[in-house]
C-alpha cells in the first residue's frame, strides 16, 4: 500500500532534508575553516607525474560533480512545473487521478534527494580537491597543512553522501511501486472511459 | 505747465515714426524675368547687328581668303534674324496651327537667298559651295519654294555627291518626295544615302526607307531597313562617342524599334520575339515601347503565343504602371487560350511580384486596392488550378512522377500562398470580404451595346486560401513530398480550426512519413517534429477513431524518441504500448521503451519496464524477446551496481546487493550476494563478509562458489587475526571440496602454528598430505612443523608413511632422519632428490636437506682412512673439502636455524680436520725433498683449518649477536659449545589459554585488512592484545610490525613471544631490539639468554657489540 503524499509535505520534507544537510556541510566546512589551502597546478613542474595525475583526477571530478549537479536541478526545476501544473489544472483521469497525484509527488520528492544528492557529492569532491592540495604541498614540502581537519570534512560529506544513498535508494524503491500502480490505473482508463484526458493535458500549456 | 523737453520729444518721435511707416510702405522691387518677346527681340537685334558688321567686314575683306566664308556667313545671319522674327511672332501669337504672317520673315531670306546665289556664281568652285546649296535649299523651302529646293538639293547630289552635305540633301529630298506620296523616288533617294559609306544620317536614311517600303507594302523589306537603322546609328554612335548624335533627331534607334513592330507582326513569326527584340534594343526604354506596341498589335491579332512571349517580358521588364495590369490579363487570357501551363510556377509569379509592387503603390486608394487583389487572386488561382487540372487529364490523380511541370505547378500554388496568404499586409482585406466587381472583357467585347459590368461572385480570400492548400497538398502528396504536403496540410488545418482533423491526421501522417526517409536537413527535421506534435495536439482535443488514435500518440511518442528526449520518449511510449497492447503500434512502443532505458543505461528501469509490459500484456511473438531484455538488464544492473561499489564512494553497496538478492532468485540472486561479499571483502569488513556467506550457504548450498567464499572468508579472517573463524572456514572449505582438502588444511593449519597450537596444525597437515593432491608447499610445512616440534622418533615414523610420495621435503626430512639414525648411505641416496629439485625447494626442506647431506658427506670423510698413498691422501682432502662447501651451502640458504647448525658443525668439522691432518705421514713414494714440502704443507693446512673452526664459531655467534637470530645452534656457539650431534632440539611455544574477545581492535583488524602494511594498526592491535593477556595473538600482530617499526616494536614482539612460551622468537625480537640499541632491548635479550637459554656469558659477549643508544621499550 502506498502512502499518499501530499505534495507540500513531500516537498517541506525535501526542503528540510535539503536543510539539515547544508547545516552538516556548513559544520563540516568550518572544521577546515581555519586554514586556506591554496591550490596547485597539475602542470607544476616540482611535481611528479603522480603527483599531477592525482591534482587532474580530483579537478576533474569536481567539474563532473558540477555537472550533474546542474543536470539536476534542471531535473528539479521541471519536477516542481509539472507538479505545479498539476495542482492548479489536475486532470480530469477518474479513478487514476489519485495514484497520479501520487506519482508526480514522488517525482518531486525524488528530483529533490536526486539534487541534494548532487550538492552533497559536489562538496565532497570540492572537500576532496583541497585534501589533495593540502597533501600534495605537505608531501613535497610545499607548504604545511593540518590535514586532520580535511580529512574530517572529507569523511564527514561522505558519509552525508552514503545517508542521501539511501534514503534515495529507498525513494526509488517506492517510485518504482508507484510507477506500476500508475500503469495498471492508466490501462484501467484506457479501458473504460478512454485515455483523451491524459493526452490533452500533457500538450495543453 | 509742461516743461520745454516734452513739447519737443514728442513731435520729434512722431517724425521718426512716420519716417518708418513710409520706408515700410513701399516694398522694393522684384528681379522679374524679361518677358520672353524681349529675348526674342534682343536676339533679332543681336542678329541685325551681327548683319551689319558683317557686310562691314566684308567690304574691307575683299580679295581675302576668308571672304567666301564671310559671305555665307552673312547669309545664314540673315537667316537667323528672319527665324528670331518667326519666332518673336509666334510667341506674340501663341503656339497654334495657323500660318503666321511675318512679312520680315520672307525679305531676309530672299535676301540670303540672293547672297547665296551671288556666292555661288562668284565663286563656282570654292569649298564651300555644297553649304551655299545646301544652305539655299533650305532657304527655298522654307520660303515654300519647293522646286528651287529640289533643284538645289539635286544640285548638291549630282555635283557634289560625296560632300556629307549630299546625303543630307538626299534626305530631305527622299522626305520631299515621300511627302508628295512619291514613293520610288523618296527610295532610290533613301537609298543612295543606305548604300553610301557610314554617315551620321544613315540611320535616319535606313529609317526613312524602311517608311517608304511600309507605305510600298514591301514590310519584309522596311523589317531589314528599320533593322539596318537601328545598327548604323548604333555604329555611328559607339564610333563617334563625343558626338551629338545620341538622343538627336539622327538617333532613330527607339523609333525604328518601335515602328517596326507593325511589319514584324505581320511578316514574322510569335518565336523567339521578344529574343529578337531584345537583340535590337540598345535601352531598356525602347524595348519595353517596341514590346507594348507589340503587345497591343498580337491582342488585335489574337496572337497569343506571341502575346504569352511579350507579356511575360514586359511583366519582367517594364516599369510599374497602369499597363501592367493589362498585361497580366493579356497573360493570362493568352495562357488560357494556349492552354499552356509548362511554366505556370514563373507565370503565377509575375503575377503575384506584379500585384505585390500594385499593391504597394501610395497613389491607390483602398478601393482600388481591394479591386486590385480580387482581380489578380482570381487570375493567379485560376492560372494554377487550370494548370492542375491539365495535369490531372494527363498523369491521373494518384501518383505523379517529379517532372518540371509538376514542379512549376507547386511553385505557381506557393508563390499564390506566400502572396495572397501573407497575413500581416492583407489582413484588413482578408477580413473585409469584398464583393468586388469582375469587368469580364471578352463579354463586354461580345456586347454590341458597350461595355458591360456584371457583378461579381462575392470574394473570400480565406476561403480562396484553404481551397488551394487543399490543392496544393494534395499535389506534394501525390508526388511523394512528404515534408512539403505535411506543412500544407498543417497549414490548412490550423485556417479550419475544429473542422480541420483530417487535414491534421494528414499532416501527421505525412510528417511521419517525411521524418522516416534519410536526407532530411536538421532544420527540417526539427520543424517536422514540432509540426507533427502541434497537429497531433489539434487531433487529440477531438475524438479520433480508434485506429487514428494509435497511430496518432505513436507519432508523437516517436518524435521525443528520435529527438533524444528519453524521459518523454518512454512516458508517451509506454501510454501508447500500454493502451494499444497486440498491435503494430503498442510492439514498436514497447521495444523502443526498452531502448531509450537502455541507451539511459537505466537497467533495473529497464527490468522494471519489461516485467511490466510482460504483466500489463504484449503480443505473443514479442514475449520472448521481452523476457531476454528483462533477464540481461537484471544482469546488467547488477554489474553496474557491483562496479559502483569499486569506486571510491562505493558506499554501503553490500546492503544493497544483498537486497538486490533478495528480491531476484537464482543465478541472478546468488551473483548478487557473491558481489555483495566480494564488497565486504574489499572494504575489510569481516562481519559482513560472514553474514554474506551465511546467506549464500543457506541460499545457495549447491553454489560452486562456496568453497572461494570460505576461503576468502578464512584468508581474511587470518589477515584480521580472527584465528578461530579462519581456521573453521578453512575447515569448512575443505569439507566442501575435497580437491583442494589439503591446500585448505595446510592453511589452517599454518594459523594454528601461528597462534602455538602445534598439535592442531599437525593434525590438519597429517590429513592434509594424505590427499594425493597435496603439494609441496603442504609437504614442506609438514616437514618443518615435525622436524621443529617434535622428537625425531615421531618425525620418522610420521614421514615414513610420505616416504613414496615423491617429494623433496618429506626426501629432506626423512634424510635428516636417517642421519640421525646413522644410516647415512640410506641418506645419501634419499637426499639425492633434494639436489636434484635445487633451487625450486622452499628454503626449509632445501636448508635441512642439504644439512643432512653435508652431515652424510662429513660421515663419509670421517670414515675414510688414507693409504700410503698420494692418491688417498688427496681424495681425503677432496672429501673434507666437500663437506666443509656442504655446510657453508647450508648457511648460504640463509635460514637461520639450519645455517647456524652448519657453522656450528663446520667449526666442529674443522677442529677434526686440523688435528687428523697433522696425523698424516708423508707417503713414501715421494722423495724425500717432497716429503719435507708435505709435511709443511699439512702443517700450514692445519693451521688453517683451526682458523676456520674459530671462524665458524665467530660467524654463528654473530649470527645472534649482529643480526639478533638466536635458535639453539647459535646459543651453542655463543657458549663456546661444539654439537655432538647433528640433531637440533625441537622448538617449543606454549599453549594458548587465553583468547581475546573477537571485539579486541577490530578497527585495527580492518585497517590492517585494507594495508597490511599499516604498522600503526599492527601495534596498536599488537598492544591491545597484549593488554587482553593473549599473546599469541599479539606476537601475530606485532610481527605485522617488525620489519618496519623500529626497535621498541621489535622489543615488544619480543615480550608477546616470551609471553606464549616461544623463546626463540622473542630472543629474535630482543636480539634484533638489542643490536639497534635499545636499552630494555639489550636488557631484555641478556635476561633472556642468560636466564632461560643457557647463555651465562652472554653479556661478556655483547660487551661492546650491544650498546645502548636510545632508552626506552617494554621491560620484560
Amino acid at each position: 500500500m502506498v502512502s499518499n503524499l501530499n505534495p507540500s509535505t513531500v516537498t517541506s520534507r525535501s526542503i528540510s532534508v535539503f536543510r539539515y544537510i547544508s547545516l552538516v556541510f556548513a559544520l563540516l566546512s568550518l572544521i577546515g575553516c581555519g586554514q586556506t589551502i591554496r591550490s596547485i597546478s597539475a602542470a607544476d613542474n616540482r611535481l611528479p607525474n603522480e603527483a599531477k595525475e592525482r591534482i587532474a583526477d580530483a579537478e576533474d571530478a569536481v567539474l563532473i560533480a558540477r555537472s550533474r549537479l546542474q543536470d539536476t536541478e534542471r531535473a528539479r526545476e521541471i519536477a516542481d512545473q509539472k507538479s505545479l501544473k498539476f495542482s492548479q489544472q489536475p486532470p480530469n483521469l477518474g479513478s487514476a487521478t489519485a495514484i497520479a497525484r501520487q506519482l508526480i509527488s514522488a517525482r518531486l520528492h525524488l528530483a529533490s534527494l536526486e539534487q541534494s544528492y548532487a550538492e552533497v557529492n559536489h562538496q565532497l569532491s570540492l572537500n576532496r580537491l583541497k585534501l589533495v592540495y593540502a597533501q600534495t604541498a605537505m608531501r613535497y614540502d610545499i607548504a604545511v597543512y593540518d590535514l586532520i581537519p580535511l580529512d574530517q570534512s572529507v569523511d564527514g560529506a561522505r558519509q552525508a553522501l552514503l545517508q542521501l544513498r539511501r534514503e534515495r535508494k529507498q525513494a526509488r524503491s517506492k517510485m518504482k511501486t508507484l510507477v506500476d500502480q500508475w500503469w495498471k490505473a492508466y490501462k484501467g482508463l484506457a479501458q473504460s472511459t478512454g485515455t483523451q484526458a491524459f493526452w490533452v493535458y500533457e500538450f495543453t500549456k | 505747465m509742461r516743461p520745454q523737453s516734452v513739447y519737443i520729444s514728442i513731435p520729434l518721435s512722431v517724425i521718426c515714426v512716420l519716417s518708418l511707416l513710409s520706408g515700410c510702405s513701399s516694398l522694393p522691387q522684384a528681379a522679374l524675368d524679361p518677358p520672353i518677346t524681349e529675348t526674342l527681340k534682343q536676339r533679332i537685334t543681336k542678329a541685325r547687328n551681327a548683319i551689319i558688321e558683317t557686310r562691314r567686314t566684308l567690304a574691307r575683306a575683299t580679295g581675302s581668303t576668308y571672304v567666301q566664308e564671310l559671305r555665307i556667313r552673312l547669309a545664314e545671319l540673315l537667316s537667323d534674324e528672319a527665324r528670331a522674327h518667326y519666332q518673336v511672332a509666334r510667341a506674340r501669337e501663341g503656339i497654334s496651327n495657323k500660318s503666321l504672317q511675318v512679312p520680315q520673315v520672307k525679305t531676309l531670306k530672299q535676301q540670303s537667298v540672293t547672297v547665296y546665289q551671288e556666292f555661288l556664281k562668284d565663286y563656282p568652285a570654292s569649298p564651300l559651295r555644297a553649304r551655299a546649296l545646301y544652305n539655299m535649299g533650305q532657304e527655298y523651302r522654307e520660303l515654300g519654294e519647293y522646286d528651287e529646293m529640289r533643284s538645289r538639293f539635286e544640285q548638291i547630289v549630282s555635283e557634289l555627291p560625296n560632300d556629307p552635305l549630299a546625303n543630307e540633301a538626299l534626305l530631305i529630298l527622299g522626305g520631299d518626295y515621300f511627302d508628295r506620296n512619291k514613293l520610288d523616288e523618296a527610295a532610290n533617294r533613301f537609298r543612295k544615302i543606305t548604300e553610301s559609306g557610314i554617315h551620321k544620317v544613315s540611320g535616319l536614311a535606313h529609317y526613312k526607307l524602311a517608311w517608304t517600303q511600309v507605305n510600298l507594302g514591301k514590310c519584309d523589306e522596311a523589317i531589314k531597313s528599320f533593322e539596318a537603322a537601328i545598327k548604323r546609328s548604333h555604329q555611328w554612335i559607339s564610333t563617334n562617342k563625343n558626338g551629338s548624335l545620341e538622343g538627336s533627331q539622327y538617333d532613330v534607334r527607339r523609333e525604328s524599334l518601335v515602328d517596326m513592330v507593325y511589319c514584324y507582326s505581320k511578316e514574322r513569326s510569335d518565336k523567339s520575339v521578344v529574343k529578337h527584340f531584345k537583340r535590337l534594343a540598345y535601352d531598356r526604354g525602347p524595348l519595353v515601347a517596341a514590346l507594348e506596341k507589340l503587345s497591343r498589335r498580337y491582342t488585335i491579332l489574337d496572337r497569343n503565343e506571341g502575346l504569352r512571349d511579350v507579356s511575360r517580358a514586359l511583366l519582367d521588364l517594364a516599369p510599374d504602371n497602369s499597363k501592367r495590369r493589362d498585361d497580366t490579363e493579356n497573360l493570362h487570357n493568352a495562357l488560357k487560350k494556349l492552354k499552356d501551363y509548362k511554366r505556370v510556377g514563373e507565370d503565377v509569379g509575375r503575377l503575384t511580384a506584379t500585384f505585390t509592387r500594385v499593391a504597394r503603390s501610395a497613389r491607390l486608394t483602398t478601393a482600388e486596392r481591394s479591386s486590385a487583389l480580387i482581380r489578380f487572386e482570381q487570375l493567379s488561382r485560376d492560372l494554377a488550378t487550370s494548370a492542375q487540372l491539365a495535369l490531372e487529364k494527363r498523369l491521373g490523380t494518384k501518383r505523379w512522377s517529379d517532372i518540371p511541370a509538376v514542379r512549376q505547378l507547386e511553385d505557381a500554388y506557393t508563390r499564390y500562398l506566400e502572396t495572397y496568404g501573407a497575413k500581416a499586409s492583407l489582413e484588413s482585406l482578408m477580413t473585409a470580404n469584398v464583393k468586388g466587381q469582375l469587368v469580364d472583357k471578352s463579354k463586354s467585347k461580345a456586347n454590341k451595346q458597350g461595355e458591360n459590368n456584371e457583378p461579381a461572385e462575392s470574394f473570400d480570400l480565406r476561403q480562396n486560401l484553404i481551397d488551394v492548400l487543399a490543392n496544393l497538398s494534395m499535389v506534394h502528396s501525390r508526388v511523394g513530398r512528404d515534408y512539403s504536403a505535411a506543412q500544407r496540410f498543417y497549414e490548412r488545418a490550423q485556417l479550419l480550426g475544429r473542422e480541420g482533423s483530417e487535414d491534421a491526421y494528414q499532416a501527421v501522417l505525412h510528417f511521419q512519413k517525411a521524418l522516416s526517409v534519410e536526407g532530411q536537413s536538421r532544420g527540417e527535421l526539427v520543424i517536422s517534429r514540432a509540426l507533427l506534435r502541434r497537429a497531433s495536439s489539434q487531433l487529440l482535443n477531438g475524438a479520433l477513431p480508434k485506429d487514428q488514435g494509435a497511430k496518432v500518440r505513436y507519432a508523437i511518442a516517436l518524435t521525443y524518441y528520435e529527438e533524444g528526449r528519453l524521459d518523454k520518449a518512454i512516458e508517451y511510449l509506454t501510454a501508447v504500448a500500454t493502451e494499444y497492447p497486440n498491435s503494430t503500434q503498442g510492439d514498436s512502443a514497447v521495444m523502443l521503451v526498452l531502448d531509450a532505458l537502455k541507451q539511459k543505461s537505466a537497467y533495473d528501469q529497464l527490468a522494471s519496464a519489461g516485467s511490466r509490459f510482460l504483466t500489463l500484456g504484449i503480443s505473443a511473438a514479442l514475449k520472448p524477446r521481452v523476457t531476454s531484455i528483462v533477464a540481461q538488464a537484471q544482469q546488467l544492473a547488477l554489474d553496474e551496481l557491483a562496479l559502483e561499489a569499486a569506486g571510491i564512494d562505493g558506499g554501503d553497496v553490500s546492503s544493497e546487493l544483498i537486497d538486490f538478492a533478495q528480491t531476484n532468485s537464482g543465478s541472478l540472486g546468488e551473483r548478487a550476494l557473491l558481489n555483495a561479499f566480494v564488497t565486504a571483502q574489499g572494504e575489510g569488513d569481516f562481519k559482513g563478509m560472514k553474514k554474506v556467506a551465511e546467506l549464500i550457504e543457506s541460499g545457495y548450498p549447491k553454489s560452486t562458489q562456496l568453497v572461494s567464499v570460505y576461503s576468502s572468508l578464512a584468508r581474511s579472517a587470518a589477515e584480521q587475526l580472527y584465528v578461530t573463524e579462519a581456521i573453521s572456514g578453512y575447515d569448512k572449505a575443505a569439507r566442501l571440496s575435497p580437491r583442494q582438502a589439503a591446500q585448505l588444511n595446510a592453511a589452517s593449519a599454518e594459523v594454528s602454528a601461528k597462534i602455538g597450537d602445534i598439535d592442531s596444525a599437525l593434525r590438519s597437515l597429517a590429513s592434509a598430505v594424505k590427499s594425493p593432491s597435496s603439494d609441496e608447499r603442504v609437504f614442506g610445512l609438514y616437514v618443518q612443523l615435525l622436524i621443529d616440534h617434535r622428537t625425531p622418533a615421531e618425525c620418522w615414523s610420521a614421514l615414513q608413511a610420505l616416504k613414496d610420495r615423491g617429494s623433496p621435503s618429506v626426501a629432506a626430512g626423512i634424510g635428516y632422519l636417517q642421519v640421525l639414525r646413522k644410516s647415512f648411505d640410506e641418506a645419501e641416496m634419499t637426499l639425492q632428490v633434494v639436489i636434484e629439485s635445487g633451487e625450486s625447494l622452499a628454503q626449509y626442506p632445501r636448508a635441512l636437506g642439504l644439512y643432512a647431506l653435508a652431515e652424510v658427506n662429513t660421515h663419509f670423510l670421517k670414515g675414510f682412512i688414507p693409504g700410503d698413498s698420494t692418491d688417498e691422501l688427496a681424495e681425503w682432502v677432496t672429501l673434507m673439502e666437500l663437506a666443509e662447501q656442504s655446510y657453508l651451502r647450508v648457511a648460504r640458504t640463509g635460514q637461520a636455524k639450519w645455517g647456524a647448525a652448519a657453522l656450528n658443525r663446520l667449526s666442529g668439522l674443522s677442529l677434526f680436520t686440523s688435528e687428523k691432518i697433522q696425523t698424516f705421514k708423508p707417503p713414501s713414494e715421494l722423495s724425500s725433498s717432497n716429503k719435507q714440502r708435505f709435511a709443511q704443507g699439512f702443517k700450514q693446512r692445519s693451521i688453517i683449518l683451526k682458523k676456520q673452526q674459530a671462524q665458524s664459531l665467530k660467524a654463528c655467534q654473530e649470527l645472534g649477536l649482529a643480526r639478533g637470530l638466536f635458535p639453539a645452534p647459535v646459543r651453542q656457539c655463543l657458549n663456546g659449545q661444539l654439537m655432538s650431534s647433528p640433531a637440533v632440539d625441537p622448538s617449543t611455544i606454549k599453549a594458548r589459554n587465553q583468547k581475546a574477545a573477537p571485539e579486541i581492535g577490530a578497527a585495527d583488524r580492518a585497517a590492517l585488512a585494507q594495508n597490511p602494511n599499516d604498522i600503526q594498526a599492527a601495534v596498536r592491535l599488537g598492544e591491545a592484545l597484549l593488554a587482553a593477556k593473549d599473546p599469541h595473538l599479539a606476537r601475530l600482530a606485532l610481527a605485522q610490525a617488525i620489519q618496519g617499526g623500529g626497535a621498541e616494536v621489535q622489543n615488544l614482539y619480543g615480550v608477546a613471544c616470551a609471553l606464549a612460551g616461544d623463546y626463540e622468537g622473542a630472543i629474535s625480537g630482543f636480539g634484533r631490539a638489542a643490536v639497534s640499541g635499545l636499552s630494555e632491548g639489550i636488557e631484555n635479550a641478556n635476561k633472556l639468554l642468560k636466564n632461560q637459554l643457557n647463555v651465562s656469558n652472554i653479556e661478556r659477549l655483547t660487551k661492546g657489540v650491544w650498546n645502548v643508544t636510545a632508552n626506552g621499550g617494554v621491560k620484560w
